[in-house]
């Protein structure tokens, strides 16, 4: 591949969104419309090189690694490079792009769901009183994900990776400062989003540090062939490697809303619904499952286990969650928290190219509805309420399908998108980890099995009660469809939870008996799940409260979120809060005072210093020429 | 002859190219000081271009040793010619204001600075370096005070004076005591072998003295303690882009000259270079005497980095404050000195051309906004940020590298510099210079504070409204510059380059 040309194309997909923002943040006020042109045009210019970039490295074929670009060739960015002797330390850090075939589709996809979020909030965010705000919060998170996407190192994709936090922080408190509607709310939110991801970053950056340390390298090709072979340098410390994949992983839980940190992103429903559709399908939350697809090959073994149970658990914790929700959006925020499980699982189970391709997958279809969900919240004057909403489907056509083929797809319905990817993670869990046997390694295949079927069932609960059945309220009644810039995402994206799966070029399966153990698997719980959601939503054979009640103290848990957020806030938060003030209280009386201790001796002793300097020349070299016979005595009394 | 003519090229272009300008003063019928500004600046395009070339050829001697033509000189000919097109440069963006007409005199006195530098960094002799000296000294004496407007130049100048002679007297002084000490010769590689003779016989005190009076030029060009008296009063006294020159031109040439001149005087210290003596007990005297200059070095760069940083804390005068904190830099520079080695010398040389850039915009900035406000006195600055966006958002990027934070060129220099003294041991001077930089912070940032969060008093108004397109676009420029060069490699290999050339022996 001719790499010299792709250098200064690659480049420019993350530069375009961040020009947008940089216009915005200036000049945004003087602009037609604050802007929103541009931001959407940035966007739909980085699109378009993505898909060029896609077209020609499709040609290459499944050689995952087709393009390395990374800082090897001379092109990349030094970093407080020595020319010699400097070897050691922080010395010679390298930073290049990476493109190959997992950054292909991955980066397209993003890239393309960033502009049809830009394109929908064109609409949705119409007459928001801090519209330009929004935009340009929308261009730096764009730019920050797709850069992540193309560094060639963990140091990068931390940084990224912050920049995206700080973005999050911004987009779902956005509401908070509404001139109209303040809603204090999203301010706790986007702080609760902020503060719960960044005790994962703080683990992330040290387990970061550790493998700095380990391997000398940050790089993601050099970390794919290095052999930790620096355990000597841990003496009596030889769990480092599992201690730094547990950090990183950390980082990802909290990234990635894994439990026990997955509080933040229901909360996150505050901001605005694009906001959601970018956090839960293009950015965000698909930066943790990146991180740990990259740094795979530094996870021993131990840790991959940890994350495979882990990842299974939240999978099937939160689809039980999902099912007792009655808010539109949060139904889909659990049912992602659900799907992170799948992807982080399929980490854990060997399998990151799997995981990627759900990252894909799961895009695509989210995108469509979480845009999907803010059309209908939209028609329906901000009515999110599933037991306010049913029957939009004569008043929604084009939502009506666009939402169905992305139901029908993240449920898992054969030959759309969600069906292939999530097909290699079951397949993967099906042959255990480590071809191992036994109940621990089938562990994961149980949980994702059982959270398959409830998938299906909630995903059509909250579908059916949108769509079908009798209008429940006025709102809902009253309802049009959505006008062309917000339809116009929906219908795209439709076609791509319908043939997004054709466009990953590598699918990893596994052997072929777990790969028909999955497929088995799958269409038995579809089939179960869609026959109990009709069987509940649309033909109301069933009473749903009844079974409720016959599950009981389930149930109820599930409901109240199984207590987490509760739990978390007296353990942790309380107690951090009682630390934080009693450290405060530390730092204005003595740490403070010894600062001002030492500035004040400093400035007095400028001050002494200053009084020399009396403008009188005759001083002056009175002063020099008593300092050059110090000089000189001291430089005798040395030599002696 | 004739190809030695065409070694000094640069040198013959500028001073043909100066003789020209003064000239035209007597021709012209009025004053075209635009015209001359760009002829000069032209000028020093062409001769920058000519040294350039310096960096392709291998090094030589011309006129018998008392030019050296290699990668070194035309490293440091570089910087003084950028600085001399500043000074120029700012100075004609001066006579945009209306108080101030211009003299082509300046512009013909900055060139023959620039020619004295070429002379002063291109010498390994040391009636040329002398020479050198005193045509950069010289210059810039008549510089501090050539609009001859007001007392605080007229006082700059004179005390400019006064204390060049003293300094100049000192390092003559020295220059004969090693005359003596090199057999009657001028020419430092003889001298180098008269210092070994003299080190070797176990009079170490031959030597120490002479080369502390030597020493004593430089450490007045540099502004070193105790040499420095009067920068803060001269800076305050001159014009800015005087001041500017002399904190980026004056004092990297001189710095540059040290270099050579310890480079090459103390080479045996420094890398062994072959004597007809016996090598083993050359290098052991030496390397010992190279300690103990080094620890004369590294006391002095203490003091001047102390003094600089603390006396800076207080200050609110602009161009004071520069002053000190320029003292303060001067003091690093001396530290990585002080090291002996040729990593210290390219450590200090990365840092010296880094904090010469932040320095030209620094100084650009506080052009910009001083002059336009009317005032060089921070208490007058306040909330001026907002009123002059561009200047102000380059002076904080300027501060930030002249701080050494991290998105800017400062930082990498810092780095390199504080490694260098780490590896060579001069652990506690790194850490020093660590625990001044937060000093430093202090000081630069309570420039940006006034500038930005400050509300401006209310029977304060800028006097004029001048639009600076060139210096706008210079600003941004240097700016960018200033984040460009974080990567360090592209400063570290010219410098290593030219250090390498410096002791060829």
């Amino acid at each position: 591949m001719p790499t010299a040309d792709f250098f200064p194309l690659l480049l420019a997909v993350p530069l375009l969104p961040l020009g947008a923002w940089l216009l915005q943040v200036l000049f945004g006020k003087g602009l037609p419309r604050g802007g929103d042109w541009l931001s959407t045009g940035a966007m739909l210019g980085a699109f378009s090189i993505t898909v060029a970039l896609y077209l020609r490295a499709y040609g290459l074929g499944e050689e995952a690694e087709f393009f390395v670009w990374s800082s090897e060739s001379e092109q990349g960015w030094k970093w407080l490079v020595s020319h010699e002797g400097m070897n050691s330390g922080l010395a010679n850090f390298r930073a290049g792009l990476w493109y190959d075939g997992l950054t292909a589709p991955l980066l397209a996809m993003v890239a393309g769901v960033s502009f049809l979020v830009h394109l929908f909030s064109t609409g949705y965010m119409q007459g928001n009183s801090r519209y330009i705000a929004y935009f340009a919060g929308l261009s730096l998170f764009s730019f920050a994900m797709l850069a992540m996407l193309i560094s060639d190192n963990l140091l990068f994709v931390f940084m990224f990776w912050e920049v995206m936090g700080l973005c999050s922080f911004l987009l779902i408190g956005h509401d908070s400062m509404d001139l109209k509607r303040p809603r204090p709310r999203a301010a706790a939110a986007s702080v609760k989003a902020f503060l719960t991801t960044r005790v994962g970053d703080v683990a992330l950056l040290l387990g970061l540090a550790i493998v700095w340390n380990g391997f000398g390298t940050l790089q993601f090709h050099e970390l794919a062939v290095a052999v930790p072979d620096m355990i000597e340098r841990y003496q009596g410390w030889p769990n480092w490697l599992e201690t730094a994949g547990l950090l990183i992983f950390l980082g990802a839980v909290g990234k990635s809303a894994q439990f026990p940190l997955h509080v933040w992103l229901p909360d996150a429903m505050e901001g605005p619904t694009p906001v959601s559709a970018m956090i839960h399908a293009a950015t965000m939350v698909a930066a943790g499952v990146y991180l740990m697809a990259r740094s795979f090959p530094v996870l021993a073994p131990g840790v991959l286990a940890v994350i495979a149970v882990l990842g299974a658990f939240t999978a099937f914790f939160a689809a039980t969650i999902a099912l007792t929700q009655d808010d539109l959006k949060k139904v889909l925020a659990y049912s992602t928290i659900s799907q992170l499980g799948y992807m982080i699982s399929a980490i854990g189970l060997g399998s990151p190219d799997g995981a990627l391709f759900h990252v894909f997958t799961h895009g695509l279809f989210k995108a469509g509805l979480f845009l999907g969900a803010g059309a209908v919240i939209y028609a329906c004057n901000h009515k999110q309420d599933l037991r306010k909403l049913g029957g939009l489907r004569g008043r929604m056509p084009v939502t009506y399908v666009s939402m169905l083929l992305c139901t029908a797809a993240i449920s898992g319905v054969p030959f759309l998108s969600g069906f292939y990817s999530k097909d290699v993670i079951l397949a993967f869990a099906a042959q255990g980890w480590g071809g191992g046997a036994g109940m621990v390694a089938m562990l994961p295949l149980v949980l994702l099995g059982l959270a398959a079927p409830l998938t299906v069932l909630y995903m059509f609960r909250m579908f059916l009660l949108t769509f079908s059945g009798e209008p429940r309220s006025d709102h809902a009644r009253a309802a049009k469809e959505v006008p062309l810039p917000m339809s116009l995402p929906l219908v795209l994206l439709g076609f791509g939870a319908l043939f997004g799966a054709m466009l990953w070029f590598a699918k990893p399966y596994p052997s072929n008996a777990a790969h028909e153990v999955a497929v088995i698997l799958a269409s038995a719980s579809l089939a179960l799940g869609l026959f109990a959601a009709l069987l509940f939503f649309q033909f109301r054979k069933l009473d749903p409260s009844q079974v409720a009640a016959a599950l009981g103290p389930w149930s109820r848990g599930a409901r109240s979120l199984y207590g987490v957020d509760g739990f978390l806030h007296s353990t942790i938060v309380l107690p951090v809060l009682a630390l934080g003030r009693s450290a405060s209280r530390f730092d204005r009386r003595i740490v403070d005072g010894a600062v001002h201790g030492i500035g004040g001796l400093a400035v007095w002793v400028g001050a002494q210093f200053r009084r020399l300097q009396s403008g009188h020349i005759q001083r002056y070299l009175y002063l020099t020429y008593a300092g050059l016979l110090i000089l000189i005595l001291f430089a005798l009394w040395r030599v002696r | 002859m004739n190809e030695q003519l065409v070694l000094i090229l640069p040198e013959l272009v500028l001073t043909g190219g100066l003789c020209l300008l003064l000239l035209s003063d007597l021709i012209l019928q009025r004053r075209r000081i635009w015209e001359t500004g760009v002829f000069s600046l032209g000028l020093l395009g062409v001769v920058a271009y000519l040294v350039l070339q310096r960096f392709e050829a291998s090094p030589q001697d011309a006129f018998g040793g008392l030019l050296c033509i290699d990668r070194f000189s035309a490293l440091f000919q570089l910087v003084i010619s950028v600085a001399a097109g500043f000074a120029i440069f700012l100075n004609l963006q001066q006579y945009r204001f209306p108080e101030d007409r211009g003299r082509i005199e300046t512009q013909f006195l900055f060139l023959c600075a620039a020619l004295g530098g070429f002379v002063l960094v291109g010498t390994q002799h040391l009636m040329m370096l002398y020479l050198g000296l005193e045509m950069v000294g010289l210059c810039s004496y008549a510089l501090a005070d050539v609009h001859k407007r007001d007392r605080a130049g007229a006082e700059a100048s004179m005390k400019y004076v006064v204390y060049g002679a003293l300094s100049s007297g000192v390092m003559l002084y020295g220059i004969s005591l090693l005359f003596g000490l090199g057999g009657a010769s001028f020419a430092m590689p003889d001298i180098a072998l008269g210092i070994n003779q003299a080190l070797v016989d176990g009079e170490a005190v031959r030597v120490l003295l002479p080369s502390l009076l030597l020493l004593a030029g430089f450490l007045f060009k540099l502004a070193l303690v105790p040499f420095h008296w009067w920068a803060p009063d001269v800076y305050q006294g001159t014009t800015i882009a005087m001041a500017g020159f002399l904190a980026v031109g004056s004092k990297l040439v001189a710095f540059g000259a040290l270099l050579r001149t310890l480079g090459v005087l103390f080479a045996t210290s420094l890398h062994g270079v072959e004597t007809d003596m016996d090598l083993a007990v050359v290098t052991a005297a030496a390397s010992e005497y190279g300690a103990v200059f080094g620890m004369v070095l590294a006391a002095l760069a203490t003091v001047s980095m102390l003094w600089g940083n603390l006396a800076a804390v207080g200050q609110t005068h602009l161009l004071r404050l520069l002053a000190y904190s320029s003292i303060g830099h001067a003091g690093y520079l001396l530290a990585a000195i002080a090291l002996m080695s040729p990593d210290g010398f390219t450590a200090a040389g990365t840092y010296a051309l880094i904090y010469g850039v932040a320095s030209l915009g620094a100084f650009a900035a506080v052009f910009a906004i001083a002059m336009r406000a009317g005032s060089k006195d921070l208490c007058d600055w306040a909330g001026l940020g907002w009123k002059y966006p561009l200047a102000a958002g380059t002076l904080v990027v300027f501060f930030a590298s002249l701080t050494g934070l991290p998105p800017t060129a400062g930082f990498a220099g810092k780095w390199r510099l504080l490694m260098a003294l780490w590896a060579g041991g001069a652990q506690g001077l790194a850490l020093l210079i660590a625990l001044l930089s937060v000093v430093s912070l202090f000081y630069y940032f309570r420039v940006i504070k006034q500038l930005y969060l400050e509300r401006p008093e209310d029977n304060f108004m800028p006097a004029v409204s001048v639009r600076l397109p060139w210096l706008t676009g210079f600003l941004l420029i240097v700016s960018f510059a200033t984040f460009a060069l974080l990567n360090l490699s592209w400063v570290e290999v010219p410098v290593a380059a030219a250090t390498a050339d410096l002791i060829r022996g």
